[in-house]
């Protein structure tokens, strides 16, 4: 794929390009030829390349243990690659800490916190921050979850697996990244929760453009809400399904042939890889 | 209200069994005709407690001062032990091995030795009590300043934490509920200890003497049945160090032991 190709022009909002200056606006990620071994063990990455526009959401999937996560961990420096760059287009994310947020498939909050004080965690960590600023920025993230004010001071272990999730991404959205990475967020949840978490998702795309970058197991999950699937194998993207749903995504589509093919290519894929 | 009336059964039935114990021990020594110095009443360790109930009273506010000055060292120093543990996997590696010893050092062995070099008295008799409940609190508190769930650390390095914040903000947040199990065990260790010390120090300087200064004091007297109310008054004793840290634990770390409620989204 060509450095043209960083600039996704279907976008709705098509002012989102790779050489905006203005550090709100979302930024593309370019991986670019990343190999990742662990010691004693086969490289988990090889050689892999892949380019997420600015503003595009992107599905990865694949079979257990392909490496989604280790993609994903590496994007977001969580640990280096063995050989290879990666680079985010408007390089903001290497000045700003909270630029590039993350949410594991568990809610993984701090128990002693409240719902509030947890989703206030980055802004904390990240200092030089007036506390009314926080305190709005917090209202802002909880109520973009759906969270009810009458949750703000309740503890992870009063709250629900939905809501406690709700908290998690609350916790991503508070320091207004760019990028988004979600490691098989909803994977825990029952199907009706990931139902509405994908609404929610949507919804908070739809406000608010950002880069996303979700991996999943769940192909209707994938049809559902990315622009482009990624389909890893062998350590390298084996596939790259352009998704043509078109845009606003609604229930509806989910029962649409359309879906069912994109679905049906997906799946195909996946089996192709896995043989 | 399900909860009270189980709790008033259980409590019940706890007085039942300390009822018919009591009845059984008496009835045996009628019925075995017991030597009282061998084995007292009831009747008679109850009226020996109540005879000397000032010295119980002095000896429990004696023994319990030491063993919570003890405890308090204990998770102070244990601790600052364990956050030193957490840093580096080098010092654990150096020190951990003396940690353990003081764990199987006997104490009876190295009693003497404190009381030659720190003398006899209530300073010793709290040293002793220190050394033998420090290592619930390191081994405790280092292990959940270890256990640390690797995505709350992946969060922290996300938020390019620092050292400090991802200590202060996570890792000691996270141990607290390893530090007050590990208080749980070493405040009925600090008893034992003050208890072993006073062995060894007798009254020493202060002349007031603690719950193990009358133990020995009183089985030279052959007063079996004042002997038995001391070893009741120490049993109190840890129940009540127990109870207390349940207590502080409840009262001021409410965030970390605060009983849960559920909620359906």
């Amino acid at each position: 794929m060509s450095l043209h190709d960083f600039v996704l022009h279907s976008l709705p909002h098509s002012e989102a390009t790779i050489h905006s200056s203005t550090p709100s606006a979302p930024a593309g990620i370019r991986v670019h030829d990343v190999s990742i071994a662990f010691e004693s063990v086969a490289p988990v990455l090889q050689n892999l390349s892949l380019v997420v526009a600015a503003g595009e959401i992107v599905a990865l999937v694949g079979a257990s243990g392909c490496g989604k996560s280790t993609l994903l961990r590496a994007i977001a420096r969580l640990i280096s690659p063995s050989s290879g760059r990666i680079e985010f287009s408007d390089q903001v994310h290497s000045r700003r800490a909270g630029d590039l947020s993350y949410v594991f498939q568990e809610a993984t909050l701090l128990p002693w916190r409240t719902v509030d004080e947890n989703i206030g965690l980055p802004l904390e960590l990240g200092r030089g921050r007036e506390k009314s600023e926080s305190d709005a920025a917090i209202r802002v993230a909880r109520h973009a979850v759906g969270l009810e004010e009458s949750a703000a001071g309740k503890f992870p272990r009063e709250l629900s697996g939905g809501m406690r999730m709700r908290t998690s991404i609350a916790r991503a959205l508070v320091t207004d990244p760019n990028i988004l990475l979600l490691d098989e967020p909803f994977a825990a949840l029952d199907d009706i929760l990931r139902t509405k978490l994908n609404e929610l998702l949507l919804e908070l795309w739809t406000s608010r453009p950002r880069t996303i970058l979700f991996v999943t197991h769940n192909i209707a999950e994938a049809v559902y809400l990315s622009h482009r699937i990624a389909v890893l194998g062998d350590g390298q993207v084996a596939q790259s399904i352009d998704n043509d749903l078109a845009w606003p995504r609604t229930a509806s589509q989910r029962s649409s042939i359309e879906f069912a093919a994109l679905y049906g290519r997906v799946s195909q894929a996946l089996s192709e890889v896995a043989s | 209200m399900k909860s009270h009336d189980s709790w008033l059964k259980t409590t019940l039935l706890t007085c039942l069994v300390f009822a018919s114990l009591l009845a059984t021990w008496q009835l045996m020594i009628i019925i075995f005709t017991i030597h009282p110095i061998v084995l007292p009443s009831p009747m008679r360790v109850a009226l020996a407690g109540w005879q000397e109930r000032n010295a119980l009273a002095m000896g429990f506010a004696v023994t319990g001062a030491a063993a919570v000055l003890g405890l308090s060292t204990s998770v102070l120093v244990g601790t600052c032990v364990a956050i030193l543990f957490s840093q580096s996997r080098w010092i654990r590696s150096a020190f951990y091995p003396y940690v353990i010893f003081l764990q199987t050092v006997p104490i009876v062995a190295i009693a003497p030795l404190l009381i030659t070099w720190f003398g006899y008295g209530f300073r010793t008799v709290v040293m002793v009590a220190t050394i033998i409940s420090i290592f619930p609190v390191i081994s405790n508190v280092t292990a959940g300043l270890l256990s640390v769930d690797e995505n709350l650390k992946d969060l922290f390095r996300l938020s390019r934490a620092s050292r400090w914040q991802t200590l202060f903000k996570l890792r000691i947040p996270f141990a607290i509920s390893h530090l007050i199990l590990g208080t749980r065990v070493s405040a009925g260790l600090a008893v034992i200890g003050a208890i072993i010390g006073e062995f060894f120090v007798g009254n020493g300087a202060t002349g007031y003497a603690g719950l193990g200064t009358l133990m020995t004091g009183w089985q030279n007297l052959a007063r079996t049945d004042a002997l038995m109310a001391v070893v009741l008054t120490s049993t109190l004793l840890g129940l009540a160090m127990i109870v207390s840290v349940n207590t502080v634990a409840r009262v001021v770390l409410w965030r970390w032991t605060a009983s849960s409620g559920f909620e359906s989204e």
